[in-house]
């Protein structure tokens, strides 16, 4: 019978209760891990937007307005470059998100991805040259969405700078990415059959985002995209013919100029900005009025609260645990005290009896560090980064374990005294 | 082997428990260490098993110094040639008579009960009139059995010297005759026994008897004048 045996078989609950207690400390190293990485997500995208000014731009072109303005033969045109120089503007960051439900020919997804489904009013699907069509959550967003909200894919890639820039008029084809929700119901390399505007296109799915992924909208300061399915918000050359498929275009290009600026200009200064666009590209019907700023100051302040709050929690609820082990590890030395006074007088050293029960506790320690990983393999369809930083967190970890579990050990021996205890 | 002791001292945070202590053992003896409670019998004994380091003095086992080694090398030194018997001899109670007889084995490299072996733990088992007792378990066993146990356990390396602290302060007279005879037995191979006790019939039974005081032992006995 080996020595670590004969430790075992003395204390087996307090050994399972160190396990146990291990177990916890790991998995809660992993949650952590998890949450930091979320925390950290959700802190850099909202740090973008901290100090910043944030206007909402919108157009006045409404009822007979409207009308007369898309009277002008050249409206459209001017619209399309308004919309262009903005995009273009180096002293701003313009940021466009639209709400725009898409229509989905044989949709596979349940009615949680309906376009109305939140607000109970979820629409009949339709039939349009014999495909049944459903309005679905969509968002049409620009390429700095994607780079101030740090969005992120799971499967498959996010859209290329190419797919921002509408091509040509008899292109068909669009790329569409979905939201983490769409997984397991489409996948990247899959085709779904679109209406966008009345205009059909086919979909072509190239990448799955991440759970979770938020993004800051003008009505919404932290918008979910994982029920979403997202459309570049497309710019178009001047070699488009914006005259054509005016249904199409009027729309595209009135959704891209009601956008938000994201910029360290002073409003005197975004006034000048907006007037030399104006002057230049002829389109004056449009207001700049104060974004939904105090909401997103606040879910600025919140996300730094709440990464806060997670690693003061965190640390204080692994200090317990970790107080909590040692405190197991000295009842459990002080069980076997008998056990190692046999040792003691049959000749091990005190080094050996270090040895043995620093072994011991380790052998239980590493076990249980790499069970988190398991339920992490199962339930996380992309794990590989986690995997990763866990094990190297996993490494200095265990070598700080074996460092504090030796110097507990040499001190709870000393206290113990058990040369003492034979004299009886 | 022969034990020698030289001038040694013992203190504990400035207060002296005993100095002056000299002893000459050879092969073949055995000798009843007395003293009132608290004189530190216990320590010197423990000191002797290398399992305390003295504050001064000297201990050699035949030309091997107990001061040049640390605890750690102590420890090989009492594996190898000391047998320790304490009053209330721990033992591992989930574990059978035979399992904890054996366990000084894991220390010194022979985890298997051999031939040889286990002739050695017959014989003293049946000295001690536990033969028939290998596979009962700890808690199975009355006192007596059980130092007997730990008796055997320490015997189970032929230790040329064999430290005894109140070996039978917890037995009837039947066993502690039974334990003496089996240290008769070692002496008769050539061990030095050195055992402190209260009772003075086992005090008698030795070749001499030391007194522990502050200022070191005191013969008791006639016989032993060569020190």
């Amino acid at each position: 019978m080996r020595l670590s045996e004969i430790l075992f078989k003395q204390s087996r609950m307090l050994y399972f209760a160190v396990f146990l207690v291990s177990l916890l400390f790991f998995s809660m190293v992993l949650v952590l891990l998890i949450n930091v990485k979320q925390a950290n997500l959700e802190t850099h995208s909202t740090n973008n937007f901290k100090g910043k000014n944030l206007y909402q731009l919108s157009d006045n072109l409404y009822n007979d307005r409207e009308t007369a303005y898309f009277s002008n033969s050249n409206s459209y045109t001017i619209l399309r470059d308004f919309s262009n120089q903005l995009a273009q503007n180096t002293s701003l960051n313009y940021y466009n998100s639209i709400w725009q439900p898409i229509e989905i020919a044989d949709f596979k997804g349940d009615v949680h991805f309906d376009a109305y489904y939140e607000n109970g009013s979820n629409q009949q699907p339709y039939e349009v040259k014999g495909k049944t069509y459903r309005a679905i959550k969509s968002l049409q967003l620009n390429a700095k969405v994607f780079e101030l909200n740090h969005i992120e894919a799971e499967e498959g890639t996010l859209f290329s700078n190419n797919d921002f820039i509408f091509s040509n008029d008899d292109s068909s084809s669009i790329p569409v990415l979905l939201g983490s929700d769409y997984a397991g119901i489409y996948k990247p390399g899959d085709t779904i059959h679109i209406l966008y505007y009345q205009r059909p296109y086919t979909g072509n799915v190239v990448g799955i985002l991440s759970p979770s992924q938020k993004i800051i909208t003008a009505n919404d300061p932290e918008r979910l995209l994982d029920r979403y399915i997202v459309l570049p918000s497309m710019s178009f050359d001047n070699h488009v013919n914006v005259q054509a498929g005016r249904i199409f275009f009027k729309a595209s290009l009135l959704s891209k100029i009601n956008g938000i600026i994201i910029t360290d200009l002073s409003p005197i200064e975004l006034n000048k900005v907006m007037s030399t666009i104006s002057n230049e590209t002829h389109f004056n019907d449009f207001d700049i009025i104060g974004a939904n700023s105090i909401a997103i100051k606040l879910l600025i302040n919140m996300t730094e609260a709440n990464r806060s709050l997670l690693l003061i929690t965190a640390a204080i609820s692994m200090i317990v645990v970790l107080l909590l082990f040692l405190w197991i590890i000295s009842v459990v030395i002080r069980s076997n005290s008998s056990v190692y006074k046999v040792f003691l007088i049959s000749g091990a050293s005190f080094d050996q009896l270090y040895a043995s029960t620093r072994n011991q506790f380790l052998l239980w320690v590493g076990i249980s560090s790499f069970l988190p990983l398991f339920p992490l393999l199962i339930l996380v369809s992309n794990p590989l980064y986690f995997v990763i930083n866990y094990l190297l967190i996993d490494v200095v970890l265990c070598a700080c374990f074996v460092i504090a579990i030796h110097l507990f050990i040499k001190r709870t021996f000393t206290r113990l005294n058990i040369v003492q205890q034979l004299k009886g | 082997m022969s034990l020698t002791l030289i001038n040694v001292k013992k203190q504990y945070n400035n207060v002296l428990l005993f100095d002056h202590v000299s002893l000459k053992a050879n092969p073949g003896e055995i000798i009843a260490l007395k003293g009132k409670s608290g004189t530190g019998k216990s320590t010197l004994l423990n000191i002797i098993a290398g399992l305390e380091k003295p504050s001064s003095g000297e201990i050699l086992l035949n030309e091997l110094s107990f001061s040049e080694k640390s605890v750690h090398e102590l420890s090989r030194v009492r594996r190898e040639y000391i047998g320790y018997i304490s009053q209330h001899t721990p033992l591992i109670p989930k574990l059978t008579v035979l399992d904890n007889i054996t366990i000084p084995l894991h220390f010194i490299k022979k985890s298997e009960v051999n031939k040889e072996i286990m002739a050695r733990i017959d014989e003293y088992a049946a000295l001690l009139e536990i033969k028939n007792l290998y596979d009962n378990k700890i808690e199975q066993l009355s006192g007596g059995e059980q130092q007997r146990v730990g008796i055997i356990r320490a015997l189970l390396h032929n230790p040329n010297l064999v430290v005894a602290d109140e070996p039978t302060a917890s037995l009837d007279d039947e066993t502690s005759a039974l334990v003496f005879e089996c240290f008769n037995h070692l002496k008769s191979k050539g061990a030095i026994i050195l055992l402190s006790t209260h009772h003075a019939a086992i005090a008698a039974k030795c070749d001499s008897i030391y007194l522990l005081t502050p200022d070191g032992l005191v013969l008791e006995s006639p016989e032993i004048s060569d020190l």
